[in-house]
């Protein structure tokens, strides 16, 4: 029988060292897949695999059940695995020239007028947004609009243009541009019902016309 | 059209999942050669760590790093036996080779691996 994250981890607050256990085989495989490609040291995708459980473990207690398991896992062993990278001198940022951090100090200090804010409540607005952007994405998935999709994960993960994606998906430049519009304005009114203000998200300002920007 | 075409711009979205480990080597290994050969390229870097290090808000960061499109653990089992509807699995094939998301290429690589019985 297959027992939902959201139960097996209940199940672990209370000490069930079965559920760990079936929750560690259903994420190792593919935690460990993950690792080796980008260490490209199957001893090394080990350790970090490891470490990622034991920082599930310490935060087991607290994890609220809205976590996704998955999102949560990844996300730590992203982090391990830069550190391990940093740990073996490998880390791509450890490979360019040393005045890369000489401008990292000066761009911090004349940097954009963004305020510093709390930790905390940047991950709230992070998680707000990928809550409304999830909402969207789920809208299209339902309805087989699959040509949307494609094109704002291409405008706002990967940040091309609109021709390109108009020439990378066969389609016009102006129906990208409408489906941009559309979308954009959909995930402001999705913020603004999370009592969020979309001004936040600058990439998420539609722009005042169908023109090609950026 | 593929993840790590040598003639598309490196855009500050590449730069962020650059830092954020999650692109596939071979894009990693063509941001890495770009900002050695490109001054100009590694100030836009140095001004993007310093905009996250203010808690600056990336959505393309957002989206990845939550997972917001990503195909579930069961549509990629029916992805590899070929059960999907056409319009899904073409979905699937466009979000692992073009936007080359790599939590979904390690849940392949582990289905393949281990095929659930």
């Amino acid at each position: 029988m297959q027992f939902s994250d959201r139960w097996l981890l209940e199940q672990i607050r209370q000490g069930d060292a079965q559920a760990w256990s079936q929750l560690l085989a259903r994420y190792e495989g593919r935690l460990l897949a993950c690792a080796r490609r980008r260490l490209r040291d199957p001893e090394a995708a080990r350790d970090v695999v490891q470490e990622t459980f034991l920082a599930l473990h310490h935060a087991a207690p607290y994890l609220s059940t809205s976590w996704d398991l998955q999102t949560f896992l990844f996300s730590v062993l992203r982090n391990k695995v830069i550190d391990q990278l940093r740990r073996q001198g490998r880390h791509p940022l450890q490979q360019l020239p040393e005045e890369m951090s000489e401008w990292n100090l000066s761009a911090g200090s004349s940097g954009p007028s963004t305020h510093l804010r709390s930790q905390e409540r940047r991950e709230m607005e992070a998680r707000a947004l990928a809550d409304a952007l999830a909402e969207l994405v789920a809208d299209w998935k339902r309805r087989g609009e699959y040509e949307k999709l494609k094109v704002m994960e291409l405008l706002l993960v990967k940040g091309w243009r609109n021709r390109q994606v108009a020439d990378a998906l066969g389609i016009e430049p102006q129906r990208v541009a409408n489906i941009r519009f559309a979308a954009l304005t959909r995930l402001q009114q999705l913020l603004r019902h999370r009592q969020l203000n979309p001004d936040i998200f600058p990439e998420l300002q539609p722009p005042n016309s169908f023109e090609d920007t950026p | 059209m593929s993840a790590a075409d040598n003639h598309l711009p490196i855009t500050p979205q590449d730069l962020e999942a650059f830092l954020d480990e999650t692109l596939t080597d071979s894009e990693m290994a063509r941001i890495e050669s770009a900002l050695r050969a490109d001054p100009q390229l590694r100030r836009q870097l140095a001004e993007l760590i310093a905009r996250r290090d203010q808690g600056e808000h990336s959505v393309g960061a957002i989206w990845r790093r939550f997972q917001v499109s990503c195909p579930s653990r069961e549509e990629w089992e029916l992805y590899l036996t070929d059960q999907l509807p056409a319009a899904v699995a073409d979905y699937c094939r466009f979000h692992l080779e073009v936007i080359a998301c790599q939590v979904c290429q390690a849940n392949l690589d582990d289905l393949r691996e281990h095929p659930p019985g």
